[in-house]
């Protein structure tokens, strides 16, 4: 069975998951590759793949171009339904003609794949309410290389005492302006000596954030930077701090915060992340200071979380999928 | 005493505080006026104290001598996220947060409504300055219960009629709205006020997930007659405002006695719901509709005249000639 797994490289959370199901898949015996949507000249070998798999999209072109009879489509999900939706409202109120859509092309995934995939139960259920009767989104477990992302030393702790970690893309599901307000109201009362490390600030964002950052303090007790960490200083980043905290609204869990747990840190999140030790309740950020704070002067007992799964259960699960297809 | 409002003329909620307000500081015997920064002949120039609700025009600022007072309307999370999306589609774009900080350091007492806000703000003023939290009124000789001039749809009819940014949007509510109909197939869902140019989200969104059928959404705007009609006949008002804050329509539904729903967090609010997992929210919801859970003690909404006598108090105290 030929598996093409089609993305754009653009070196995303998204893209270096794609790459190590691809991996995973080939460790399982499938002959599953993965390549560029952007590349103009496509082999033959990639166009007589039995299934494609799209983590983004699929071009109506690439479409036609392809070899095999009645190919079939497993649509990936990666984006939350609240970040596409929201994605083309921007886009499409800016008042210009030709503004991209993000949701019409959601749409016309559920709509087009011959199995849609999601790794979030929440995301399921939403999804299942848009599909038509009788279809259903598939459930598959979100998995990270536990060979790659697993506890080792530290190369030298992180300043803080508690240090407290984030990495998040910056857009609006999981920007750090909750966690920079937070912060004034938590530092102060903290035993010890606490450090916030918040890196991945785009430099676009800088002329808000900073001014922000700077008056009410948070910058103070903070090292914040617009540093994008390779995966082995991202995996020491996890390994030489106290926590590893990551605000994502509607409390979905990610990658980053399976990669921390799989490392062994303690990881905080919004109610809802099944595999976070901590929970916060997205919201007041005054409530939100009170938990934190109680979590980092423990008071707080860790949750009972369920286990990150490697990229080999997921990779089995889409093996499920492409035999059933 | 004479105090400016400035404020541009829009029909937006602050457009319409700013106004309840000179009219309520009025009855105080206040000399206040209403001025739009956006038209020269509005102005005015020989107030003792100009308040600021929008922008306050530096040409005024520089001449005139008065204290001003900054009334923060938006959420510090509204200006951040309508800067970065201002911000990067181009060149000369505005900066709503820029402004917000200017104000804070420049203006002679910063006044906000929440207590959440109140919080923020005071992290990021000076040693020894304050951010007033004074309450938000409404006019409560006009929202008021009211026969209704006919029943709404639904059992329960549900209610909610919010400014559509993503502050407070009908996104979740609408993602959430078939798990609602599932337990309450009488339902009916009641949105006006959903601008044109959000149609061609929206309406894909509640055709594809069966929130339609039993809903009621258009652009329409309602006048406040018909607004106070609508909070009347309604079995449930529900303004789902992030983080919990209250805004002048779930004071309004209040005052009119509708039954209002909100995030956690809102004082004015009979029910909490709370932010996040939209099943979770569904979990909430549902019971509440069906008249199962009791309602909480609420905070009695105040009357516009609560307002206005709590920014006389600043006035004096700035000492206002």
């Amino acid at each position: 069975m030929r598996v093409t797994h089609w993305t754009m490289f653009r070196s995303s959370g998204m893209n270096g998951f794609a790459e190590s199901l691809a991996k995973a898949e080939k460790a399982l015996g499938l002959d599953s590759e993965i390549f560029n949507l952007d590349t103009e000249a496509v082999p033959n070998s990639i166009l007589e793949a039995d299934i494609h798999v799209c983590h983004t999209y699929f071009p109506e072109g690439l479409r036609k171009k392809l070899l095999r009879e009645n190919p079939k489509y497993v649509h990936v999900m990666h984006g939350t339904p609240e970040f596409m939706f929201r994605s083309a409202v921007e886009a499409g109120t800016i008042g210009t003609y030709g503004h991209g859509d993000s949701w019409m092309t959601y749409q016309h995934e559920l709509k087009t794949g011959d199995v849609i995939v999601t790794f979030h139960e929440r995301h399921k259920a939403i999804i299942d309410t848009m599909l038509d009767r009788g279809r259903a989104a598939t459930l598959v477990p979100l998995g990270v290389d536990r060979e790659f992302w697993s506890p080792r030393p530290s190369s030298g702790k992180f300043a803080g005492n508690p240090s407290l970690f984030t990495c998040e893309s910056p857009h609006f599901i999981k920007r750090p302006l909750d966690l920079f307000l937070v912060w004034p109201l938590v530092y102060p009362h903290v035993d010890g000596n606490p450090s916030l490390h918040a890196v991945n600030l785009e430099f676009v964002t800088h002329r808000w954030y900073f001014p922000l950052v700077n008056r009410n303090g948070c910058s103070y007790a903070s090292h914040l930077s617009y540093i994008r960490f390779s995966p082995e200083d991202l995996r020491n980043a996890y390994l030489s701090t106290d926590y590893t905290i990551g605000l994502v609204r509607y409390g979905d869990h990610n990658l980053v915060s399976l990669e921390a747990n799989a490392c062994g840190a303690k990881t905080i999140s919004y109610r809802g992340n099944p595999y976070s030790d901590f929970w916060i309740t997205e919201g007041d950020q005054r409530d939100m200071a009170k938990e934190l704070l109680a979590i980092l002067n423990k008071k707080t007992e860790p949750r009972e979380k369920k286990p990150v799964p490697d990229i080999s259960d997921t990779a089995k699960a889409m093996k499920e999928i492409y035999e059933r297809l | 005493m004479r105090v400016c409002h400035w404020t541009i003329y829009n029909r937006s909620g602050m457009n319409r505080v700013a106004e309840s307000f000179v009219e309520a500081e009025k009855k105080l015997g206040i000399d206040s006026v209403l001025a739009n920064p956006g038209d020269e002949e509005t102005w005015v120039w020989d107030a003792d104290i100009n308040v600021s609700h929008t922008h306050y025009p530096d040409k005024v600022f520089r001449k005139s001598k008065a204290p001003v007072v900054w009334v923060g309307h938006g959420t510090p999370e509204h200006a951040v996220e309508v800067s970065i999306e201002d911000g990067t589609r181009g060149y000369g774009h505005s900066d709503s947060w820029m402004l917000i900080m200017r104000w804070l350091q420049i203006a002679d007492a910063i006044v906000t409504f929440w207590p959440r806000q109140q919080t923020i703000w005071q992290t990021l003023l000076d040693n020894g300055r304050r951010a007033y939290c004074i309450p938000l009124g409404v006019d409560k000789e006009f929202w008021k219960p009211l026969p209704s001039g006919g029943r709404f749809r639904g059992k329960p009819s549900v209610f909610s009629a919010e400014n559509q940014h993503y502050i407070k949007w009908a996104y979740d509510l609408l993602v959430l709205w078939p798990w609602v109909l599932r337990e309450l197939p009488g339902a009916y869902l009641h949105i006006p006020y959903m601008p044109h140019d959000m149609h061609r989200w929206f309406f894909p969104l509640v055709n594809a997930n069966g929130a339609a059928t039993r809903l009621y959404m258009m652009a329409q705007a309602f006048d406040h007659v018909g607004l106070r009609n609508a909070f009347n006949s309604i079995d449930y008002f529900i303004g789902l405002v992030r983080y919990g804050d209250f805004n002048r329509l779930s004071l309004e539904a209040g005052a009119c006695g509708a039954k209002t729903i909100s995030y956690r967090g809102n004082p004015y609010a009979d029910y909490w719901i709370a932010e996040g997992d939209q099943r979770d929210m569904a979990r909430g919801l549902v019971p509440i509709l069906k008249g199962k859970v009791e309602p909480r003690e609420k905070e009695p909404i105040p009357d516009i005249l609560d307002t206005a006598k709590a920014m006389k108090e600043i006035y004096d105290r700035l000492g206002a000639a």
